[in-house]
């Protein structure tokens, strides 16, 4: 076992590695779920759209 | 003590931009409950102990509109201390009907006489002393742009909270309204807070069906009080409502003749009307339009700018910097195989190929936002108005639609703002087809793959959009579901301005950052299962990884239904992957073509996956293929929005089928008949299907509209004319 790990050191490494930014992209996205955030671009909000002043009046007082 | 403090004001009169003087960095953004009107609270910079509660522009405190239904709510219900009422100086009679409206709330109020500095540059003079006799009120001039005076009327309504002083609200209506307005004070005194008296009374008056409600009298007191009003009512000879708003008006004249002096004649034309003599001209306006979107995308996708940075963005730092110098550390440091295969060809390739379009969506985003910070996007509603009519919808249709220029879930969720229930069904069914910047990879993908980066590829696909949009518009409009008159469309238009960096850099970080956030979230999840599916499969009889993808499991699945794309020009599997796995996300699309096509291995050949699709495809089909991922079902996220707003199964399957089918046909349309003209399709079975299609959707077009008034009206006009 001692010897396979040896052999594929870099293997191992480089599979947790993947894991881990699998699992924290999985954990992103069900966190922005959980938090109402669609997978949209705009995270279902009007702060970051461009038109959000003619939608909203009130978003981009000038 | 803790004072609270609400800032209230029509929209754009400065109330952000004084609200973000006043906090500074110090804010809370979020949602009011219930709604997706944005709430934002902040504490006084140099002063803990005052929160500062900006409010949403509103005209009034009648409940028409969502803006104005949460601001009353929060005036009333949770009862701040004092009120900094924002006037803009520069268009005062029509800001001080709120003003009269917040002073009989009883709430210690500052009114904020803001744009001082534009006043003065014309010449005007405002006596604020004279303006706050009449108003009952205390009134300081600010600007807050420049940062002057902010401050101090926040003090200043500081101050009056801690003080407790009540406001007298001045007597602004004729005697037999008064008359009317003291007999309700009398019946529901003790019912309401005393501070809200006055306003309650007058409410009850104008019989708001709101406070109506809240307040429940019993019927013999109800018929006693509508005997007052009705009597007012028959004394006037108009309804109730449009007394309180004439007589505001009459007064706010009386108080502005007195107290502001103004040096040029209501006729003067400011540079604002100048340019829009211009801009909204009948017949210049529509050409304008084309001109600036077609200049946008040209400068954001086209050969000067947009291009040679994508082109960097895909060839040297994905392809060279990130994939090659990744796949030598692996192959130095003999990572299995398949593993390599895995980070580079799937995880990098992917997200890379997402990535690689993130400069032209940033450039994009700037000349949006632009836009919008001039005034100009306010112009192309009113434009658009004029053409959305003659198709029965109005530009309050078009401002969801502007909207989905950015994102297809707010535009669906702006479609809230249309009363009209048939209006709002089809404009959501249609809000869609313009291309958000979800789609705009897959535009550029194709217009570099098959139009070696033409600017009118983009181009065109926003104005395909839009067409779209208009034949719908057509169609549906002589269907019974659909049929009725456009609803009037009210909107102010801004004075242009200068747009301000702040604002522009703001607002394309956060739908960049946003972007980049989902390449490495749902994207590059999306990449590993790809990845995963078209690497394995089954291979002479033995399940494993496969040499070739053709023989891949996701091959497999997509090769059963590609037969559904063939008559449009793309029926092969990853195509066919491609624009199911864009369901996930529209972007997804050019992620699941970088890890089908192997952009690594190509790249390494000196090329790029671009090449490749144009020798897989045809020019004619590469376009249907774009037509058909922008305008058939939008992404998971978008579509959850639509089920939301249509509120039943049936509508929200119907607008999804719809977007389908069209999508369907618009592509045959292209592919077809447009491939038959430039001699890269051959007459056959589906061309005739297609002569059919296109036969179908033009008597669709031009038909006599069945149904509804507007087409009777329109016939009889027609009728009376040749007569």
């Amino acid at each position: 076992m001692l010897e396979w790990l040896c052999v594929n050191a870099a293997s191992v490494a480089v599979g947790l590695a993947v894991l881990a930014v699998v699992a924290l992209a999985a954990w992103k996205v069900l966190k922005d779920k959980k938090h109402g955030k669609g997978s949209c671009s705009c995270g279902s909000g009007c702060g970051g759209c461009a038109c959000s002043g003619i939608c909203h009046g009130h978003a981009e007082g000038k | 003590m803790e004072v609270k403090i609400a800032l209230a004001g029509n929209p754009n009169s400065g109330k952000t931009t004084m609200f973000n003087d006043l906090t500074g960095s110090n804010q809370r953004v979020g949602n009011w409950p219930g709604v997706t009107v944005e709430k934002k609270e902040g504490r006084l910079k140099g002063a803990r102990d005052v929160v500062i509660q900006d409010l949403p522009g509103i005209y009034s405190l009648s409940p028409y509109t969502l803006e104005e239904v949460v601001a009353r709510s929060y005036l009333v219900n949770e009862k701040p201390d004092a009120i900094i009422n924002i006037v803009d100086g520069t268009n005062i009679e029509r800001n001080l009907y709120l003003t009269t409206q917040l002073i009989e709330l009883g709430i210690p109020t500052v009114v904020a006489v803001n744009m001082i500095d534009v006043v003065r540059k014309n010449g005007d003079k405002i006596d604020l002393k004279k303006l706050g006799a009449a108003l009952g009120c205390e009134v300081m001039e600010t600007s807050a742009l420049k940062g002057e005076g902010s401050h101090e009327a926040a003090r200043r309504a500081a101050e009056l909270a801690r003080e407790g002083r009540r406001v007298e609200a001045p007597s602004v209506f004729d005697g037999s309204v008064e008359h009317a307005i003291a007999h309700i004070e009398e019946s529901i005194e003790g019912r309401v807070d005393k501070r809200y008296l006055r306003w309650y009374a007058i409410k009850v008056f104008e019989r708001d069906e709101k406070v109506l409600e809240e307040l429940k009298l019993e019927p013999g007191l109800w018929k006693h009080i509508d005997e007052h009003i009705s009597d007012c009512e028959r004394e006037m000879d108009d309804d109730a409502e449009s007394i309180i708003t004439n007589q505001r008006y009459a007064y706010i004249a009386r108080v502005v003749s007195s107290a502001v002096k103004k040096k040029q004649s209501g006729l003067k034309m400011t540079a604002s009307d100048k340019i829009d003599r211009i801009v909204t001209d009948r017949i210049a306006a529509l050409p304008i339009f084309v001109v600036i979107m077609a200049a946008v995308y040209w400068i954001a996708m086209g050969p000067v700018i947009g291009t040679p940075i994508t082109d960097w963005t895909n060839d040297v730092l994905v392809g060279e910097w990130c994939m090659e110098t990744v796949r030598g550390w692996m192959e130095g440091a003999a990572v299995a195989p398949w593993l390599t295969g895995l980070v580079v060809d799937g995880i990098i390739a992917g997200v890379g190929a997402v990535i690689g379009f993130v400069p032209q969506m940033l450039i994009l985003f700037v000349m949006l936002s632009i836009l919008e910070d001039v005034g100009y996007m306010a112009r192309i509603a009113f434009i658009m108005d004029r053409i959305f009519r003659k198709f029965g919808l109005s530009g309050k249709s078009f401002i969801p639609m502007l909207i989905g220029s950015g994102c297809g879930v707010p535009a669906v969720m702006a479609s809230r703002t249309i009363e009209n229930e048939r209006d709002r069904r089809m404009t959501i069914m249609t809000t869609c087809f313009i291309p958000c910047s979800a789609k705009l990879p897959i535009i550029g993908m194709i217009a570099g793959a098959f139009f070696d980066n033409a600017w009118w590829v983009a181009t065109s696909a926003y104005f395909v959009g839009v067409l779209s949009i208009v034949i719908s518009g057509i169609i549906l409009k002589k269907l019974k579901a659909f049929a009725g008159d456009a609803a009037p469309f009210v909107m102010e238009l801004p004075p242009y301005h200068a747009p301000a960096a702040g604002n522009v850099l703001r607002a394309t970080w956060e739908r960049g950052w946003s972007f980049i956030k989902r390449a490495f979230t749902v994207i590059l999840l999306s990449t590993v299962i790809i990845w995963f599916l078209q690497s394995f499969g089954s291979e002479n009889g033995a399940f494993g990884m496969v040499e070739d993808n053709n023989n891949s499991l996701l091959a497999a699945v997509g090769g059963a239904v590609a037969f559904i794309f063939v008559p449009l020009g793309f029926g092969t599997w990853q195509a066919t992957v491609g624009a199911v796995g864009g369901l996930v996300a529209k972007e997804n699309l050019v992620a699941i073509m970088g890890v089908c096509y192997g952009f690594a291995e190509v790249a390494e050949a000196g090329d790029e996956m671009w090449s490749i699709l144009a020798a897989d495809y045809s020019g004619i089909a590469g376009y249907s293929f774009m037509v058909f991922n922008l305008l058939c079902a939008p992404c998971f996220a978008a579509m959850g929005a639509i089920k939301r707003e249509m509120n039943s199964p049936k509508w929200t399957l119907a607008a999804i089928g719809y977007m389908c089918g069209f999508a369907y046909c618009m592509s045959l349309v292209i592919y077809q008949l447009g491939g038959l003209i430039l001699g890269q399709v051959v007459f056959g079975f589906w061309t005739a299907v297609a002569l059919a299609v296109l036969a179908g959707m033009l008597y669709l077009l031009f038909r006599r509209n069945p149904y509804g008034e507007y087409g009777e009206r329109l016939r009889g006009k027609r009728a009376s004319a040749n007569a």
